[in-house]
């Protein structure tokens, strides 16, 4: 399999090197056509009888930032299960890589909902169910840093926060579905359902851009962040020493 | 332009929003920027005082 080739540091390591400075472009451009498209080419109001104002327009960073978070979040998962099946280092080394991007991006949609809820709902906070499981899953992001870095041993701290990653993975679903209450009465959801087929076509496709642009942003940091990891772990191997030859 | 700045009245909702995205994700690549460079210098010397059999 040509595709196990590239599981290797040494082989990884100089591909990510080249990856990450197309991925910056990438994420420049959509980003800014996504802003762009955004702030000019949409109507000023949102929704039919009672429509939000101008502020709506915080939906096109905090949708993007929201579904990156919990997208992260399966990728982490995802890295861990391959490292603890496969044992292999650098899904290991992946997966610790996308945590700390999750956890900015789980940060992000909270404080711009934040921003959002207080015009349009008249308050900053309120244990909604979605906001409750999105707090938790930033917690379960910070969790996942702070036990990661807190293990000496590299391996078993892979192991141990692969293991917290997994079990963790079912905050995505309840975050996903929590706007669907069965009874209002027990669980009051402020976010509504989604209604994205009767969304203004440009105010989607500004928000489906600016998804895109966030993800290649994703790809861009976490390759950069590996790039550091591979380094530090690969030290004594002679790949590395040429490679810092070369630095000089 | 002065409308695209005032959102309608709700330009500190909507700026600060996107502020903050801006600054935390910009901090993100230079944290990382910063932090590959570091390695890379921390390694190489590293690599020199074994070289010269730890003189340094």
């Amino acid at each position: 399999m040509k595709l196990f080739r590239f599981s290797s540091p040494a082989t990884f390591y100089p591909l990510a090197g080249k990856l990450v400075p197309l991925f910056w472009l990438v994420t420049a451009v959509s980003v800014a056509i996504g802003l762009y498209w955004g702030f000019f080419e949409t109507p000023d109001r949102l929704g039919g009888t009672n429509p939000q104002k101008e502020y709506y327009r915080i939906i096109f960073i905090h949708v993007p930032v929201a579904w990156m978070s919990m997208w992260l979040y399966l990728v982490l998962a995802g890295w861990s299960a391959i490292g603890l099946v496969f044992n292999t280092r650098l899904s290991f080394m992946m997966a610790s890589a996308t945590a700390p991007t999750g956890a900015i991006f789980t940060f992000i949609a909270l404080f711009t909902g934040s921003f959002w809820g207080q015009p349009s709902w008249g308050t900053w906070w309120d244990w909604d169910p979605r906001l409750t499981s999105e707090l938790i899953l930033f917690f379960l992001y910070i969790g996942y840093i702070a036990l990661h870095s807190a293990i000496d041993d590299p391996r078993r701290a892979d192991k141990a926060s692969a293991l917290l990653a997994i079990v963790g993975l079912v905050m995505v679903p309840i975050i996903f579905w929590s706007i669907n209450c069965p009874d209002p009465n027990q669980c009051a959801a402020l976010h509504q359902r989604s209604s994205m087929s009767k969304m203004d076509g440009n105010i989607l496709f500004s928000m489906l851009i600016m998804t895109f642009g966030l993800w290649m942003y994703s790809f861009a940091t976490i390759l950069m962040r590996v790039r550091t990891t591979i380094l530090t772990r690969e030290a004594e191997t002679t790949w590395v020493k040429e490679i810092l030859e070369k630095a000089e | 332009m002065s409308e695209f700045f005032s959102q309608g009245g709700y330009a500190f909702y909507v700026w600060t929003s996107y502020g903050l995205a801006l600054v935390l994700l910009v901090a993100e690549v230079v944290q990382l920027r910063h932090q590959h460079r570091t390695i890379l210098a921390r390694l190489g010397r590293l690599m020199r005082m074994r070289t010269r059999g730890g003189n340094q």
